[in-house]
């Protein structure tokens, strides 16, 4: 975009500080494990410690006697739950699947299921019964990995599971085969026929937790006129009110959900692991009830992402892509819903491929139930897929970005699902790439290595509501319910600025409770500064329509002859008459009351997010320790909101797809024992384990928002696993199929050829 | 089980509490004096959300035992701040955007505190040496360091002044 | 006054194995009703309780909207049925 077309804005584009900063940062800031309302009690559940089991029987009886005890409840305290799929928070859940993940009835289905909860005066008191819990167990064996899970001998999880594809069912046998589904566009099997290079490769990636710095908790209040009221730590408020009103079977209007600051979610804090157990026992109490989960628990009970065995099949010709082919194969957990779809529709979306034929297969197994987690399902897709792209760039002997850029989708491009995408920003950001500061800059020395990889998110849109409230002096109150996980008070702010023209310190933003506020989706999706951020515009354009028509009456001319700009009223038929915002908004209480500007809405105009990544590495042939050199994140941002947070938004999100591509993963043993659920042991990047990361924000302006914006928390997290493992079969000319590439495994690997 | 009775100073004012022998000073902290500042990341001294001053001396309070504090003196992410006035890590830590979800933030304001206090003229790998102990899941640590930096040479350009 | 259907790979075998179908314009649900016209089934297996699956999405000109079956589709759209996609 030349600098003549340029939007002149006046707040969005620059970087304040946001709302909530000083409470953040002298420790004020409320978050969920900070909640004491008056007479809190403190409860803990009792944990399988076995991954697969018949549950024979539970004595609570001495638990019960142990110090401070108030309450027990099993799964037997939940009301019965229907069996039916309902779409409560993002995506849809089987409510009796969620009640048996809250706590097992029958049946343990992997280490750390919860089996049964002990509310007592401390959480010591809490802790030291939960042991006195007696449960006997009828051990079954285990199966940790989708492809054993698929084996027509494989232990089965749920004997009434078939395979699901698209409505019908497949298979008139138990299967851990959750669901199968296919996306097909063209004739493949011409597509290779015609290609003159053809490369195929199976790649795997393990389970990996989102590793959110603040553990679940959750406090609860069953109210003698069963109320409830909850106060939690979660991405999205409205649905845990939904999910706890479907376990619990109480209306949503009973139900009062407060949230609290979170810290950190990446799409692991929607699911209600607590918030109804906590219920259920504050109603057996009187009391409100507060429960929280250690680290352990967070890595063993509730959801990281899929482990995923992935084959990909790829066809070129005169450097373009004739057909590519892939099957995907992602572990669910314990129940069915993997983010496996996703996965392969964003698998080559970057791309414009002609024929496509992708297999996707969401599989049970004896592992936690997988949440998702950011740009779900994406990350593992692109490992695969970038790595065949990069191997058929090396066997070419061609630029990876010029290849990427020669196939690349652009406005028009047909997705394998028949979708065609609207103004996107791929090619700008591979030619960004191409023309940044470290790739015009060679990498030199042993050991050492380049990688880049491309990456597609879709973005989301869903449900916002906001309300803007003009206060006499003029300053606005922001009431909203989304939220704030990494600066959306000031992202929101800002464009509630920009809409009303007044400055972004007149405005005062509040994350309000279930009550205060209508239906918000999650903060997720990367949706909220686009979605709430339309909302928001759409509230403070409410605003100056009402000035508007008060000012018409007061200079009693037409509602039409009066004109807002930057911040004044005009009338169009007398220049002498001016009002300005602050002027107006003194006026409220005499020109009929308070200003209130409200917005409802299911966005559309969703802009999908691209991006290109750049890595430079050197591996340890010695250690096997990979060292990240040099990191460059392009991406496009449609308009940067506040520049600061959409850059640490993509640092974040490498730092996550560095960590997953180098260290993280879940370690079980045979039985299904996760050996490494603590944060010495689940390695996570450190200050000392990342240089710093540069960024390249492009703007190419989504038109379904006023100010352009897409969403960009998510896109990050997708390129790095590919771009670290393309970089590290630069330098060590081994491609590593298999993630994490985690020193003992690169070592092994090197040693190996030797 | 018995109660030790503990008198020691927290952000600059006498205080008192009774703690089981088992109780961490964070579980004392967080949930009989309220000061929530400290958070729990991982209770086992692994990420450094719950950092605050013993004696002057960085620590996990997940780490250290609750009677542990009798005539000590404690300053928690609460107390860093200087009457009505940010510390300049604070304020760095805003100007700079180093904070996304803000979890883990007291506890690398307050382990920052602790080195830029010894040594404001730390570069930036004293800097990552130092901070290797917090985990931050958020912001891939480059906002942090600046900040952290930006606020080294704020105290210096004061301490000459 | 039509409006184009992308037949999702797995009910081609419904369709003829064709990838494409032209219905005329109309709700969502005569648009539906109108493909499983010709491809016997089809509508059946989208719907689950008279609404659309909540594991499915449905995707106009690109976009993935929220779609109750009573609303219209306009003239000349085209008409994707894809996974939901629940994001981070």
């Amino acid at each position: 975009m030349t600098s003549a077309e340029k939007p002149d804005f006046k707040v969005v584009g620059t970087r304040p500080i946001r709302p909530d900063g000083v409470e953040k940062v002298t420790g004020r800031a409320r978050y969920g494990a900070d909640t004491h309302p008056p007479g809190l009690a403190y409860a803990q559940i009792l944990r399988s410690p076995h991954a697969h089991a018949r549950i024979v029987s539970v004595d609570l009886s001495e638990a019960e006697k142990s110090p401070g005890v108030l309450a027990v409840a099993t799964h037997s305290d939940l009301p019965a739950a229907e069996d039916k799929t309902e779409a409560v928070g993002e995506g849809a859940v089987n409510i009796k699947e969620l009640s048996e993940l809250i706590l097992a009835s029958e049946k343990v289905l992997f280490a750390g299921h919860g089996i049964a909860a002990v509310a007592a005066q401390t959480q010591n008191q809490a802790d030291d019964a939960v042991a006195k819990i007696k449960v006997e167990y009828e051990l079954l064996p285990a199966v940790l990995d989708v492809r054993d899970a698929m084996r027509d001998d494989a232990p089965i999880l749920d004997e009434s599971r078939r395979t699901k594809e698209l409505g019908g069912e497949t298979s008139d046998r138990p299967s851990n085969i959750a669901s199968h589904s296919q996306f097909a566009a063209g004739d493949v099997e011409a597509g290779f026929a015609e290609a003159d290079l053809i490369v195929e490769r199976a790649f795997t990636t393990k389970m990996v937790h989102q590793g959110y710095i603040e553990p679940h908790s959750s406090t609860a209040m069953w109210n003698p006129d069963d109320t409830i009221a909850v106060w939690t730590s979660t991405q999205g408020p409205f649905a845990v009110r939904s999910q706890v009103a479907e376990i619990l079977r109480r209306s949503l209007g009973s139900i009062r959900v407060t949230p609290m600051e979170i810290g950190g979610g990446f799409g692991g804090k929607m699911t209600i692991y607590l918030d109804a157990i906590a219920a259920v026992l504050s109603r057996k109490i009187g009391r409100p009830v507060k429960m929280s989960m250690s680290r352990r628990d967070v890595f063993e009970a509730s959801g990281p992402t899929s482990g995923t065995a992935i084959r990909m099949k790829m066809g070129v010709k005169d450097g373009k892509i004739t057909a590519a082919e892939a099957s995907l194969t992602y572990e669910a957990g314990a129940f069915a819903g993997s983010s496996v779809g996703a996965g392969a529709m964003c698998m080559l979306a970057p791309y414009s491929i002609e024929n496509i034929k992708l297999d996707t297969y969401d599989v049970v197994v004896n592992k936690p139930k997988t949440a998702a987690y950011r740009a779900p399902g994406a990350p593992a897709a692109a490992f695969a897929s970038e790595q065949v792209i990069d191997e058929i760039t090396k066997q070419l002997d061609v630029d990876p970005l010029q290849f990427r850029l020669q196939n690349s989708s652009r406005e028009g491009t047909k997705m394998v699902t028949g979708m065609v995408f609207p103004t996107i920003g791929h090619e700008e950001c591979v030619q960004a790439a191409l023309d940044s500061p470290h790739y015009k800059t060679p990498i030199e020395g042993p050991n050492r290595g380049r990688g880049v990889a491309s990456g597609f998110w879709f973005n989301g849109g869903m449900q916002s509501s906001v309300a803007a409230s003009v206060n006499p002096d003029g300053s606005v109150n922001l009431t909203e319910g989304s939220p704030d996980i990494g600066g959306t008070r000031a992202s929101l702010s800002m464009q509630l600025a920009e809409s009303l023209g007044v400055s972004y310190e007149d405005i005062r933003p509040a994350v309000v409770d279930t009550d205060s506020i209508g239906h918000n989706d999650v903060t997720g999706g990367s949706r909220t500064t686009f979605a709430s951020g339309l909302a928001v515009y759409e509230a403070g354009q409410a605003v100056v329509g009402q000035m508007k028509e008060r000012a018409a009456k007061l200079w009693s001319v037409e509602a039409d002859d009066v004109v807002y700009e930057e911040g004044v009223l005009k009338c169009l038929k007398d220049s002498t008459k001016e009002m300005t915002f602050k002027e107006m908004a003194a006026q409220s209480a005499r020109t009929g009351g308070p200003i209130v500007g409200q917005a409802s809405l299911n966005a559309r105009g969703v802009g999908a997010a691209f991006a290109t990544h750049i890595v430079d590495v050197e591996v340890d042939p010695d250690t096997g320790k990979t060292e990240i050199l040099r990191y460059t994140a392009v991406q496009d941002a449609g308009k940067a909101v506040h520049p600061s947070y959409v850059e640490g938004q993509i640092q974040g999100g490498v730092a996550q797809g560095v960590g997953w591509a180098l260290n993280e993963e879940y370690f079980y043993d045979e039985e299904g024992q996760l050996l490494n659920s603590s944060f010495l042991d689940y390695r996570m990047p450190t200050t000392l384990d990342l240089p710093m990361i540069d960024t390249i924000v492009l703007e190419v302006p989504n038109p379904g928002h006023p100010y352009g914006v897409r969403g960009v928390g998510e896109v990050p997290i997708i390129p790095p696993l590919a771009a670290v493992a393309n970089a590290v079969a630069d330098a060590t000319g081994q491609r590593f199929t298999d993630l994490p590439m985690s020193p003992r495994r690169v070592v092994e690997t090197l040693q190996e050829l030797d | 089980m018995a109660r030790t009775h503990v008198v020691t100073t927290i952000n600059g004012s006498e205080t008192e509490f009774l703690a089981e022998p088992r109780e961490s000073l964070l579980s004392v902290l967080r949930e009989t004096l309220g000061l929530t500042g400290a958070k729990e990341g991982c209770n086992n001294g692994n990420c450094g959300a719950c950092n605050v001053l013993f004696n002057g001396r960085l620590v996990n309070a997940c780490c250290v035992l609750a009677v542990e504090a009798q005539e000590a003196s404690i300053t928690t992410a609460e107390g860093i701040a200087n009457g009505a006035g940010l510390h300049p890590v604070q304020q760095a830590f805003l100007e700079e955007a180093a904070l996304q979800c803000g979890i883990c933030t007291p506890g690398f304001i307050v382990a920052a505190v602790a080195l830029l206090g010894k040594e404001p003229d730390a570069d930036e790998q004293r800097i990552r040496a130092y901070l290797a102990g917090n985990l931050c899941r958020c912001t891939g640590y480059d906002k942090i360091i600046r900040a952290v930096q930006k606020a080294g040479e704020k105290m210096q350009q004061g301490a000459s002044a | 006054m039509v409006v184009k259907v992308y037949v999702p790979s797995l009910f081609r075998a419904l369709c003829g194995e064709r990838s494409l179908i032209e219905v005329p314009a109309g709700t969502f649900d005569q648009v539906l009703r109108a493909v499983d016209d010709e491809c016997s089934g089809f509508r059946d297996r989208l719907l689950e309780n008279g609404e659309l699956r909540p594991e499915l999405a449905v995707a106009i000109d690109g976009e993935m909207v929220p779609l109750a079956l009573h609303e219209p589709i306009s003239d000349g759209s085209e008409l994707a049925v894809v996974p939901a996609i629940g994001g981070g």
